[in-house]
């Protein structure tokens, strides 16, 4: 089937609305990466141009909000093409909201980075690259058209909910042990949601981009491994841990 | 007239077991094929119109949309050289059984062009002519009766009601279609068949006809050819994709617009060379 469209300015906005999704994913991407940098170095430099620059993505965003909702009142679009605009509208906002968790965490980092190291934080550069990973996956994946490979990154946020856990369990014990680490644990808690709820939203875009292939939303429950909302960790299991 | 029907007015036999779907299928068409001299413009469709539901029939043009709607009541019997074959039915009965009445077959099955075409009459003589002639109304009463009511089901009364007697051409394009309708509507048919009826009318008045395709629904079945995607999304329950000659696509309408599955429909209704 011919692609091209006989109006001819349609295809250039189309091609537009997927450049404008590409940078954007890649500034969220690098967003997430020097936030994470900034907690592992205690940079608060770092920190504060990140979340200087995470006005640029909402930038991002509302410039595609617009390009989109012109598209949908001058062309009318149906089937793929409705398919494609949608999908960057939803697209644009979960990386809106990825950036805001960067922004977060580098908030976070200024504060950690006035207080003792705590052990935990040795899990935030795994999650962050797991997390990364995946975002980097998913937006090749919407670039390519991929449904194979969102797919596959999208099975791979239940490893960033399974470290989720762990971290969870882990700083509660610290907290116990001494209720000087508290502020640190704290900060590192969020810290480690903020990146996974990152990852969520990546697994969002993944499913994004099955409705946009497949004409159809992406069906099968997706494999959750944060059981953190059910963890319990009580000063007996830390004896237990210690011994 | 040349037209010939090869359809054999075979002896009814007992209706073949009809699937669940089928019960409600107010009209069938089965390996239906037009021919226009040598030239065949329709390769054998095979659709069930269901009752109550809206079908648009969309296609680029010569497709065969149009001529497949005609067939649903008979119009392509009066092209010269136009051939009919297959079979199709209404409620269950051969429509080009030899012994069929045509006029009757098009008060039941009635039509509404792309063009307003009012009698060169009153308001209210266009509405009674056709029960007049197929005998719906036992006196003036009665007639008033159904020139009202039909108007009210056109959505139309309320703007006429005070000039009635005035000649049908005097109202405006969207004025007078929605008069045709309502002179369709007059007949009490149970189809209604729709070619392009918006096509020459503004965006105020496709909006009333629209509102009118919706409400009529309810008490008829519709099949509406239509140029406008948009249109044939807001209106219908099922769509059919015809293409040169051939149906390629016939199901939900919301399916056919979000997923179309065969590249001919995708490549038309987005707008891209086929």
């Amino acid at each position: 089937m011919a692609t091209e469209h006989i109006v001819k300015s349609f295809d250039q906005e189309l091609d537009l609305l997927k450049r404008t999704i590409a940078q954007m994913g890649g500034l969220a991407e690098r967003q997430l990466e020097s936030a994470i940098h900034s907690v592992m170095r205690r940079d608060s430099g770092l920190a504060s141009r990140v979340v200087q620059a995470d006005s640029q993505l909402d930038e991002y965003e509302n410039e595609i909000d617009n390009d989109a909702i012109r598209m949908l009142a001058l062309r009318q679009p149906l089937a793929q093409d409705l398919r494609e605009i949608v999908s960057a509208l939803k697209i644009a906002s979960d990386l809106e909201r990825i950036g805001d968790y960067a922004a977060n965490v580098a908030k976070r980092a200024i504060a950690l980075a006035q207080v003792p190291v705590v052990r935990p934080v040795h899990t935030i550069p795994r999650m962050g690259r797991l997390v990364q990973e995946i975002i980097k996956e998913v937006l090749d994946a919407y670039a390519d058209r991929d449904l194979d490979r969102a797919l596959a990154a999208w099975s791979q946020d239940e490893e960033v909910d399974d470290l989720y856990t762990s971290l969870f369990r882990e700083t509660l014990t610290y907290m116990m042990e001494d209720p000087r680490n508290i502020t640190p644990c704290t900060h590192l808690l969020f810290i480690a949601k903020n990146i996974e709820r990152m990852g969520d939203h990546a697994t969002n875009v993944a499913e994004t981009i099955h409705f946009l292939i497949e004409g159809k939303p992406l069906i099968e429950p997706r494999p959750k491994g944060d059981s953190s909302s059910f963890a319990v960790v009580t000063p007996d299991t830390v004896d237990d841990q210690e011994d | 007239m040349s037209m010939t029907s090869e359809i054999a007015s075979e002896p009814s036999v007992s209706p073949p077991p009809q699937a669940e779907s089928e019960a409600r299928a107010k009209m069938t068409s089965r390996g239906v094929e037009v021919h226009y001299g040598a030239k065949r413009a329709l390769h054998g469709i095979d659709v069930d119109i269901l009752q109550h539901e809206v079908l648009a029939l969309i296609g680029p043009s010569g497709c065969g949309k149009s001529t497949f709607l005609r067939c649903l009541n008979r119009m392509n019997d009066t092209i010269e050289g136009c051939k009919v074959t297959g079979e199709m039915t209404l409620d269950g009965g051969n429509i080009y059984d030899k012994a069929l009445d045509v006029v009757q077959l098009r008060a039941r099955v009635g039509m509404v062009f792309q063009k307003p075409n009012p009698f060169p009459k009153s308001i209210y003589d266009n509405i009674a002519y056709g029960p007049r002639i197929h005998g719906l109304a036992g006196g003036k009463e009665e007639l008033d009766g159904i020139v009202q009511s039909s108007l009210e089901r056109a959505g139309l009364w309320e703007e006429v009601k005070d000039r009635l007697s005035e000649p049908g051409t005097g109202l405006s394009g969207g004025q007078q279609q929605r008069l045709c309708i309502a002179r369709a509507v007059a007949v009490s048919p149970e189809v209604i068949l729709m070619d392009e009826p918006c096509s020459a009318l503004d965006p105020i008045a496709t909006a009333h006809i629209e509102e009118l395709i919706d409400e009529l629904r309810v008490n008829y079945t519709i099949v509406i050819v239509t140029h406008n995607m948009q249109q044939a999304a807001r209106v219908s329950q099922k769509t059919a994709f015809f293409h040169l000659g051939d149906l390629v696509e016939h199901k939900e309408t919301q399916e056919i617009f979000t997923n179309p599955q065969d590249e001919r429909t995708q490549g038309y209704i987005t707008g891209r060379y086929g």
